[in-house]
């Protein structure tokens, strides 16, 4: 589990000091402010321990800067600029542990990045993860992952990996009580239940077995996740990054996306999502009860220095600034101007 | 021109007259004499060239219960807000009607410390339960020239001229 991370001239950021709830996470912010970016991050550090890939190797297949240049990914500027990235986590209410990786814009070779800290303790305590990016990829999945495994072809690797974690058979014996519970609110909101023939795969309800392809993207989300639960890759323990679930979800399906993502923090996965939603913001304001742990993280970049900076609060009314609620609030000054014109000015 | 209402102190700083419409008080010029029967809106502000009726809800006040802020949520999700702010409008208006005091357009200004998304939802609704303008095939005349939903921050940025102060700050 996360405690923290810092980042220092990486990408967008000149420096940053998030403090981590233990479940869920959100990052709101206008485009631009590095929500992604965040999200591969905390990715990233979890799948190389089980993996076995080197974490700036797999920095540069996330980010993907041109030519492999690692170097690419430190904030530009006009002079030569240092970086580094340092993710703190806690290991069975240990003491934290801390890696860091730095380079400098001059460092082109992801090998010449400089990993300092725990590193050995880090990758011997495998953390489970997954990252789903905005893009579906199951309907895509047959011949993707061979295709991936032989040519270069231009795709972040999160691509890939979720369809792997998608492929990962089913835990053996039965699902707990938990697990099932989950797995039947998503059945009942997708009507039917996932089934995978010859890395393709199925919704399999009463009228048959559909095609991915033939499905509502939102449906295929829905779908990912119940794949997710039901072959044990989000369990006590794990890390659950998405990038903007409402992607083509239907604003009713929010409702159970939420809920879903609340039990499986209750559950002891913790959760980092970014979102532009104000339904998927206010349903983690209504569904939330006091026992839950949720932070809300507010990107920001200040108009003068071009800087991002955060602001975080664990209080969804003190989200500041709420760039989504700010852009009702300029719909609804808008309506008002044309009701009313100029009164009152 | 001040005006309160719980612990919102409105400045009307260009009103001719303004005065709390649902007045309780028998000896004031104001006072409305027909709360038993009629709904009233808050204030009633007049312009040169318009009147404003302006109604106030305020759950955000302070030392305002978590009970109360959720009958108030109640009300919103069941549609009994949107009602009450309704009524309150046609029976004003009845009763300024009856006192030949509908002579300028009328504006109608709800305040409800409501997060912005629903604000632009009850405002939606509201304009389509109080059409705005001759709405009827036959009408002559309208009874409402514009309604409008706004919490503190909209007001604050539109309505320069007439500043509110929260009392208990």
């Amino acid at each position: 589990m996360y405690t923290s991370l810092k980042v220092e001239k990486f990408t967008a950021f000149e420096k940053l000091d998030i403090t981590f709830s233990t479940g869920i996470n959100i990052f709101i912010g206008a485009n631009g402010t590095g929500k992604t970016h965040l999200l591969k991050l905390m990715y990233a550090a979890s799948d190389v321990t089980r993996s076995d890939k080197k974490l700036a190797e797999k920095i540069n297949k996330i980010f993907l800067p041109s030519k492999n240049q690692i170097g690419r990914l430190i904030k530009r500027s006009p002079s030569s600029n240092k970086g580094f990235i340092e993710w703190t986590r806690i290991l069975n209410d240990e003491e934290p542990i801390k890696i860091r990786l730095s380079f400098s814009n001059h460092t082109t070779a992801s090998d010449k990045a400089s990993l300092s800290g725990s590193h050995k303790r880090w990758m011997d305590e495998p953390l489970e993860s997954a990252y789903i990016p905005v893009k579906d990829m199951l309907a895509n999945a047959p011949g993707f992952r061979s295709l991936y495994a032989q040519r270069h072809i231009h795709f972040e690797e999160v691509y890939v990996d979720i369809i792997d974690r998608a492929f990962l058979s089913p835990l053996k014996g039965p699902a707990d009580k938990d697990r099932k519970r989950l797995l039947a609110l998503l059945q009942e909101a997708m009507d039917g239940k996932v089934i995978s023939k010859n890395e393709e795969f199925f919704l399999k309800n009463k009228q048959g077995e559909l095609e991915f392809t033939l499905l509502a993207e939102g449906i295929r989300k829905l779908a990912l996740l119940w794949v997710l639960i039901q072959n044990g890759t989000l369990l006590k323990g794990a890390i659950l990054c998405w990038d903007e679930p409402e992607t083509n979800l239907n604003p009713r399906l929010m409702r159970t996306v939420v809920s879903i993502l609340i039990e499986l923090q209750r559950l002891g996965v913790q959760i980092f999502l970014s979102t532009h939603d104000y339904v998927i913001l206010k349903e983690f304001d209504l569904q939330t009860q006091a026992q839950d742990q949720i932070s809300y993280h507010a990107l920001s970049r200040d108009s003068e220095t071009q800087n991002i900076s955060l602001s975080s609060t664990n209080n969804y009314l003190e989200i500041s600034p709420n760039v989504i609620d700010e852009t009702f609030s300029d719909l609804v000054n808008r309506e008002v101007e044309r009701s009313i014109g100029d009164l009152g000015k | 021109m001040k005006l309160t209402e719980g612990e919102l102190e409105f400045n009307f700083t260009n009103a001719i007259d303004g005065f709390k419409f649902d007045e309780k008080d028998k000896l004031s010029a104001h006072y409305h004499g027909l709360s038993h029967c009629m709904k009233g809106v808050d204030f009633i502000i007049e312009l040169p060239d318009k009147y404003v009726f302006i109604e106030v809800k305020d759950p955000s006040q302070s030392g305002s219960t978590d009970e109360r802020r959720d009958k108030f949520k109640n009300k919103v999700t069941s549609g009994i807000l949107l009602s009450e702010i309704v009524q309150k409008y046609r029976d004003t208006f009845l009763y300024r009607w009856a006192e030949n005091k509908v002579d300028k357009p009328i504006h109608y200004i709800c305040l409800i410390t409501l997060e912005s998304p629903l604000v632009l939802h009850l405002m939606k609704q509201l304009k389509q339960q109080l059409p705005e303008g001759k709405a009827g095939p036959r009408w002559k005349q309208g009874i409402v020239s514009s309604c409008i939903v706004v919490n503190i921050e909209n007001w604050n940025q539109q309505f320069t001229k007439w500043p509110i102060l929260r009392l208990s700050d």
